[in-house]
């Protein structure tokens, strides 16, 4: 892309802004993309690099956008509230770092009136939990998260119909708080949800289950060239742009990353602090890939590289100031709330933006990943010839 | 960590470690020894020597080697502890010195900077509250982070053995990659470094990948004496481009008597690539490691002879020089 601005005299960022999808538009496979935020991305993101603005010898700025899909799917998930009217989440999800089984509680905790922090979790647990995909393709929060509302959404009716009798009020007349359940506009008459937990102990048991219906993908049509992509349509798709300051050792290829923006459309936000960790996560994880990770593989098939002193991971000494950004808007045909995947989009833009601003520090471009010194040493060598 | 159900036979130690396993050898000793004597009669009957086990434990869970049938620790030997003055104004480091020791030393930053250069950047934080200099030194890795400048420094190994003492210096200490001219039978005790002449000043500094838990792809130290604005002497010498860590006399040669100028170093660079041979290995193909023999070891002439006239790099150098911009 930004070759393509520099053949068209261009700045790279208007040629993207210019380009990008927007709402309404038609994806490759007629697609219609519907409350989509790419460009909004674009323009916290390099707002917030600071694009534009005169920079120190030596450093250059790059930006690169990238789109993920969401993945709908089945999950499921049961909630019970335990005698003393604690409440448990039992899930067939995996937390494998992203924070999405630890989100789980906030969307339970909002329907039942608790406090997140009251929930126990069980979890990738195969035996107990019921059925779940696993942790991939940027999808436990998206499914597993609507299967744990669904399963709150069943508990709580059975809540309140136990609550009707106990208050001879009318459910509509009833609302849960705290860990009980009141009539509106007098909270002094009320029922504990232990009380109930213990009153259903002897009858149907506290127990909410559901898997949700995932939403419906898009409509679209693969008649054309779909290519390698995968899948012939994004389902709730996600967009993000990543605007990386670096510095280049031109004598010896050295890159040292100094600032990187990633603002992300991924619908809705359920979890702030969940979120800006998976991104910066994902922008570090990215960093990796741009400039020092990649498995190399001997003559005879065996990899060079397999402790960590040689497949270099980025250390935390080498993590820049990452500013995070999210363009908070909840999308239809999604998770939770309006939410979208944020499981991978996060490590996407960033190698792209990477590279791009190694080329605008050097005004040569590596075109292989990883962009490790020797690479970036051999361009900027062919560049001066 | 698979648990293991039955002995292993010492010749399989080496699959064992690979297989992740910690292993185990039958009729293996291990043995925490607290004086020299007593590291000096273990050796005798045929043990081997651990330190902080950075080395040889890690190597061992990697497969590059067997784990020693039998071990003796001197972490506890006191008599191989500390940095004194010596008697001539030079340094006594005990072989249980630690990187950190070094890197912070005051009287190593103030007169031997390329060494706290070179302790600062071994590993990481762990590497080097744990690994020691006798454990660098004897390791003999052509990579070694301390070894360019006690070479420069004309520093001086003191080897027991139970026939007595042996001093030789560091430069002679690596054979090759992995190999020392040490006997079996004896233990590196300290390393001495002679007063370095007044006007003296260094710098170490290797190309690197990330900021910690690195290992030089190719290092450079430069030693001047300045006099007068002239380079009276000098050593250079390169790291991770020859089986070991040598000086390159060529470079000294256009140094000396110099003012240490850009025109200078870089020449003196050029000869230090010239002197280089690098190997092809994971971390870079020779090529690029001889070109950046030249562009390190420019940098680490240019910083000594800065340091020299009391401008520079911070000591140690780490952060500013050694690959990172």
């Amino acid at each position: 892309m930004d070759e393509l601005a520099a053949e068209l005299g261009m700045d790279a960022v208007e040629l993207r802004r210019k380009n990008l999808l927007r709402d309404g538009d038609e994806g490759p496979t007629r697609q219609i993309l519907d409350s989509i935020h790419a460009v909004e991305t674009l323009d916290r993101a390099v707002e917030l690099i600071g694009h534009g603005k005169p920079l120190p010898k030596g450093e250059a700025i790059g930006v690169a956008c990238g789109w993920w899909p969401s993945f709908p799917m089945a999950s499921g998930a049961f909630i019970k509230i335990n005698g003393d009217g604690s409440p448990t989440i039992i899930t067939g999800a995996q937390e494998c770092g992203t924070g999405a089984v630890m989100t789980l509680p906030i969307l339970a905790a909002e329907i039942l009136g608790m406090n997140p922090a009251e929930f126990s979790i069980i979890y990738q647990d195969t035996e107990t939990g019921p059925w779940d995909g696993g942790a991939g393709g940027s999808q436990t929060l998206f499914n597993n998260g609507r299967a744990v509302s669904a399963a709150a959404n069943d508990i709580r009716d059975q809540i309140l119909k136990y609550a009707e009798d106990a208050l001879e009020a009318n459910r509509a007349d009833l609302e849960l708080v705290d860990g009980k359940v009141q009539v509106k506009g007098s909270p002094s008459r009320f029922v504990t949800l232990a009380s109930i937990a213990s009153t259903a102990n002897g009858d149907q048991q506290l127990i909410g289950r559901s898997a949700g219906s995932p939403p419906p993908g898009p409509t679209s049509d693969a008649s054309g060239c779909v290519g390698r992509l995968g899948s012939e349509s994004f389902a709730a798709p996600t967009f993000g742009t990543h605007a990386v300051r670096l510095r280049v050792d031109r004598e010896t290829g050295v890159v040292r990353v100094l600032e990187v923006a990633a603002v992300q459309d991924s619908g809705a936000v359920v979890n702030r602090v969940g979120a800006s960790g998976q991104v910066t996560g994902g922008v570090v994880m990215g960093i990796g890939q741009a400039l020092s990770e990649g498995t190399q593989i001997a003559e005879d098939g065996r990899v060079r590289n397999p402790y960590l002193l040689d497949y270099k991971l980025q250390t935390i000494a080498d993590v820049p100031e990452i500013k995070v950004g999210f363009i908070d808007m909840p999308a239809p045909d999604a998770g939770p709330k309006g939410s979208k995947g944020l499981g991978e989009p996060p490590c996407i833009p960033t190698p792209g933006a990477i590279a791009n601003a190694i080329a605008n520090a050097t005004g040569a471009r590596v075109r292989r990943l990883p962009a490790t010194p020797h690479r970036v040493w051999s361009a900027v060598q062919g560049a001066k010839r | 960590m698979t648990a293991m159900t039955e002995p292993r036979p010492a010749g399989d130690m080496g699959a064992a470690a690979r297989a992740g396993d910690s292993g185990g050898v039958s009729g293996a000793t291990f043995r925490s020894a607290t004086t020299i004597d007593e590291v000096l009669e273990a050796l005798a009957r045929g043990a081997r020597i651990v330190a902080g086990g950075t080395d040889l434990v890690v190597g061992t869970r990697q497969g590059k080697w067997k784990l020693p049938a039998h071990l003796v620790s001197i972490d506890r030997v006191d008599e191989l502890r500390g940095i004194r003055a010596s008697r001539e104004g030079g340094l006594w480091l005990g072989a249980l010195t630690s990187h950190d020791e070094l890197a912070t030393n005051k009287a190593i930053h103030e007169r031997w900077a390329a060494l706290a250069d070179g302790a600062a950047i071994v590993g990481s934080f762990a590497t080097r509250y744990v690994g020691t200099l006798g454990g660098n030194l004897m390791n003999a890795s052509p990579a070694a982070e301390t070894g360019g400048p006690l070479v420069c420094f004309g520093a001086i190994a003191i080897l027991r053995s139970r026939e007595g003492e042996r001093r030789i210096p560091v430069a002679e200490l690596a054979a090759g990659p992995g190999r020392t001219t040490v006997r079996p039978d004896e233990l590196l005790t300290a390393v001495e470094l002679p007063a370095p002449p007044a006007g003296t000043a260094s710098c170490y500094a290797r190309l690197e990948y990330r900021r910690q838990m690195e290992i030089a792809v190719v290092g450079a130290t430069a030693v001047v004496v300045v006099d007068g604005g002239r380079i009276a002497d000098s050593c250079v010498a390169i790291t991770a481009l020859a089986p070991t860590i040598h000086r390159v006399t060529e470079a000294e040669a256009i140094l000396n008597g110099s003012d240490g100028g850009r025109e200078v170093a870089e020449r003196a660079a050029q000869a230090a690539a010239a002197a280089s041979r690098p190997i092809d290995d994971v971390r870079a193909p020779a090529d690029y490691r001889r070109a950046m023999a030249a562009v390190i070891t420019r940098r680490v002439i240019t910083a000594a002879v800065e340091r020299a006239s009391g401008r520079g790099p911070q000591i140690p150098a780490s952060d500013v020089l050694h690959g990172a911009v």
